[in-house]
């Protein structure tokens, strides 16, 4: 029986081998076609079905993107008006969304997508009786672009909230959306039109990810993001809508990080990016609460790493010692940073009385 | 698995029997990958003390023809565009291999530099995706080939400054998320330009020691899954800022030395994989290998962390930068 199996085997491993050796042969002679192609500065329709063939089987393949975008920029879009443009583009658009369903980690075809929707055409049409109904199209392929793009990446994000393509993409859009129009032009029936987010909404976007999975360390990621610019942000008009910069505001975000925290104290996600909030509001008030929700937290998780951490980082020194020696106990793997920590301490603790010694 | 030593005489043979697997799918599918995979395989050669295993001549031709002369960089293939990762791979490659006399510095030179942005980012090729680890190649570029004089360093800085984050690591563009293998690349810059100034050390290494995983192995961001080739990125990252000895090694030697393939399922394989039971593949071979080697890992060769380059080679070029791995120890 066994000899039977055996058998059976290598006749199935032969009649693989032998479709992959197809399978290998009509692949190469497709890349051989292409590359030569290529090689002669063939810009025609021809070599640009046999790019989307190729790509197809391997959208890792690089110089044929290149090639693609060559042939594009050479040879299709000069005989082409804008509307042919446009509809070459938005093909490449689903062409490229079919792709990274499949592989949602491929760079090239990120990137791909990047050069599309910035080579979509400036709307031709730009008549002021050209709007409304299906000529409004016809202005808007820039904003319908982008904005659709912006609803394709967060379904991305919704596949995979840890995507950082995903996560980088979303940024770039939000970054390159043409300006909304003045508010007086939209029209009343229609959607509004205005495709940027303020920061309130920004916030509120990571806030949504973060209570969807308090891990989504990409979120509150995002959301240090969202504080920073803001904070550099000179418009006070920009900064009061959001009052994002407020005490109020920072206190009510503190208290969402704790929960984050109460809900999964293993879960070092919210203390790092706890760690980072209390660093920017050194309020003693706030600190001296922090400390307090963090210490009951301790009394009901005893063996809590990241609330140790935590106290370790923010706190009063005379406890510290004992706080490292227990992170050695508890969390062995980083027993040397503790040392290094404990001796960090202790060389201070010298420097100080030496000080105070001198001055006296 | 549970294995305790590293299958150094399999994986050698396997990362031979590579370049002859033509009828494998898989090996003209990566086609695109190629001059980097040469690399790998030769510094995971290197790392375990076998360089000579691959023809030196065969592999010198290869890279020669991948050369793309209109653009003046290395594709991954010949007939393929170049792009300076490859173009990197292809002058690490020449370097090892005792023959960088073979390119025109002075093309590379003017590749490299064209490919620099006005916000200091550098674009991968001819179409700018732009990744710090794009910066990373660039400078490394240079750095090998004598010629960071003609580099902005200033403009090349403020850029990596803009992608550090709060929790002191660095993402692969300005306002993305920190990512150890991101980290190596900003790091490794600042460290070949001395600007470790523009890191926040104590803040990083915590952030780093943090990416060990209560199994040994390393992930790449908080809360993911571990994977070999973090082994590489984040201690690198550490032996840089000197603080190695922040995660634990022999579980992450043990981590490391379970993803052999030769110990997974057939002794036939070798290999290491990106976790114990998946395929072997060069990448996480050499980065593996790369990982053992700083954690001392007997017998193994030393490997250089900012140039991912065999450590006396770096020295001979007086490129070595101050960074400190663990000790070798004796089987």
């Amino acid at each position: 029986m066994a000899y039977v199996g055996q058998r059976a085997n290598a006749r199935n491993y032969r009649e693989r081998k032998e479709k992959e050796l197809a399978k290998i042969k009509s692949y190469n002679a497709l890349s051989d076609r292409v590359l030569a192609k290529k090689h002669f500065g063939d810009y025609s329709i021809e070599a640009l079905d046999l790019t989307t063939d190729l790509l197809a089987i391997n959208p890792e393949f690089y110089t044929i993107w290149n090639y693609r975008r060559h042939i594009f920029l050479n040879g299709v879009f000069p005989k082409s008006n804008p509307a042919e443009i446009h509809a070459r583009l938005k093909d490449d658009l689903e062409f490229t969304l079919r792709a990274l369903k499949q592989h949602p980690k491929v760079y090239w075809i990120w990137n791909h997508r990047r050069w599309c929707l910035e080579h979509i055409p400036v709307a031709h049409d730009a008549r002021p009786e050209a709007q409304g109904g299906a000529e409004r199209d016809g202005l808007d392929w820039q904003r319908q672009s982008w904005a659709r793009e912006l609803f394709v990446v967060e379904k991305m994000m919704d596949a995979d909230p840890r995507n950082f393509h995903a996560w980088n993409y979303r940024r770039y859009v939000l970054a390159s959306l043409p300006p909304d129009p003045p508010s007086g032009d939209s029209p009343s029936s229609g959607p509004s039109l205005a495709l940027h987010r303020t920061p309130a909404s920004e916030l509120a976007f990571t806030t949504k990810k973060i209570e969807a999975n308090f891990s989504n360390f990409s979120a509150w990621h995002q959301r240090s993001k969202v504080y920073a610019a803001t904070g550099q942000m000179a418009d006070a008009s920009i900064r009061d809508a959001g009052q994002l910069n407020s005490p109020l505001f920072l206190d009510l975000n503190s208290s969402f990080v704790n929960q984050a925290m109460y809900t999964d104290p293993n879960d070092q996600s919210a203390w790092i990016y706890h760690r980072w909030l209390i660093s920017q509001n050194p309020d003693p008030a706030v600190i001296h609460r922090e400390i307090q929700i963090i210490q009951d937290l301790l009394a009901e998780e005893p063996d809590s790493k990241w609330c140790l951490e935590s106290l370790e980082d923010g706190s009063v020194k005379t406890e510290v010692t004992k706080i490292l020696q227990r992170l050695i106990d508890i969390d062995p793997k980083r027993k040397e940073r503790y040392h290094d920590l404990g001796l960090e301490l202790a060389t201070a603790t010298t420097a100080t009385t030496t000080n105070q010694h001198l001055s006296t | 698995m549970g294995s305790k030593e590293l299958a150094t005489l399999v994986h050698v043979s396997y990362i031979q029997s590579l370049g002859k697997a033509t009828d494998d799918l898989a090996y003209h599918l990566t086609a695109h990958l190629r001059l980097n995979a040469i690399y790998w395989g030769l510094m995971a050669l290197c790392v375990m003390k076998h360089k000579d295993a691959l023809d030196r001549g065969e592999m010198i031709e290869f890279v020669m023809s991948c050369w793309d002369d209109e653009a003046g960089g290395f594709g991954a293939h010949p007939d393929h565009d170049a792009h300076i990762v490859p173009t990197l791979s292809a002058i690490q490659i020449l370097h090892i291999l005792d023959a960088p006399d073979q390119v025109d510095v002075p093309r590379i030179v003017s590749y490299v530099i064209s490919l620099q942005n006005s916000s200091g980012s550098f674009s991968g090729d001819q179409f700018g995706e732009t990744d710090t680890r794009f910066t990373y190649c660039a400078v490394s570029i240079l750095s090998l080939l004598g010629k960071l004089d003609t580099l902005d360093e200033q403009k090349t800085i403020g850029y990596l400054r803009k992608c550090r984050n709060f929790d002191g690591g660095f993402g692969n563009t300005e306002g993305a998320e920190s990512h150890a293998a991101q980290v190596f690349v900003c790091v490794a810059t600042l460290a070949i330009l001395d600007r470790l100034d523009e890191v926040d050390q104590d803040m990083l290494g915590w952030w780093l020691a943090e990416r060990q995983l209560p199994n040994g192995g390393l992930n790449g961001r908080p809360e993911k899954l571990e994977d070999v080739c973090y082994s590489f990125w984040v201690l690198s990252s550490l032996s840089i800022l000197k603080r190695v000895h922040w995660i634990d090694a022999n579980s992450l030697i043990s981590f490391i030395l379970s993803a052999q393939e030769s110990m997974a399922s057939d002794l036939e394989g070798g290999g290491i994989a990106d976790r114990p039971g998946d395929t072997a593949d060069v990448f996480h071979t050499v980065f593996g290998a790369a990982g053992l080697s700083l954690l001392g890992y007997p017998d193994l060769d030393d490997l250089d962390p900012v140039y991912c380059m065999p450590s006396r080679l770096i020295e001979s070029l007086g490129l070595k930068k101050d960074w400190v791995a663990l000790g070798r120890r004796t089987l």
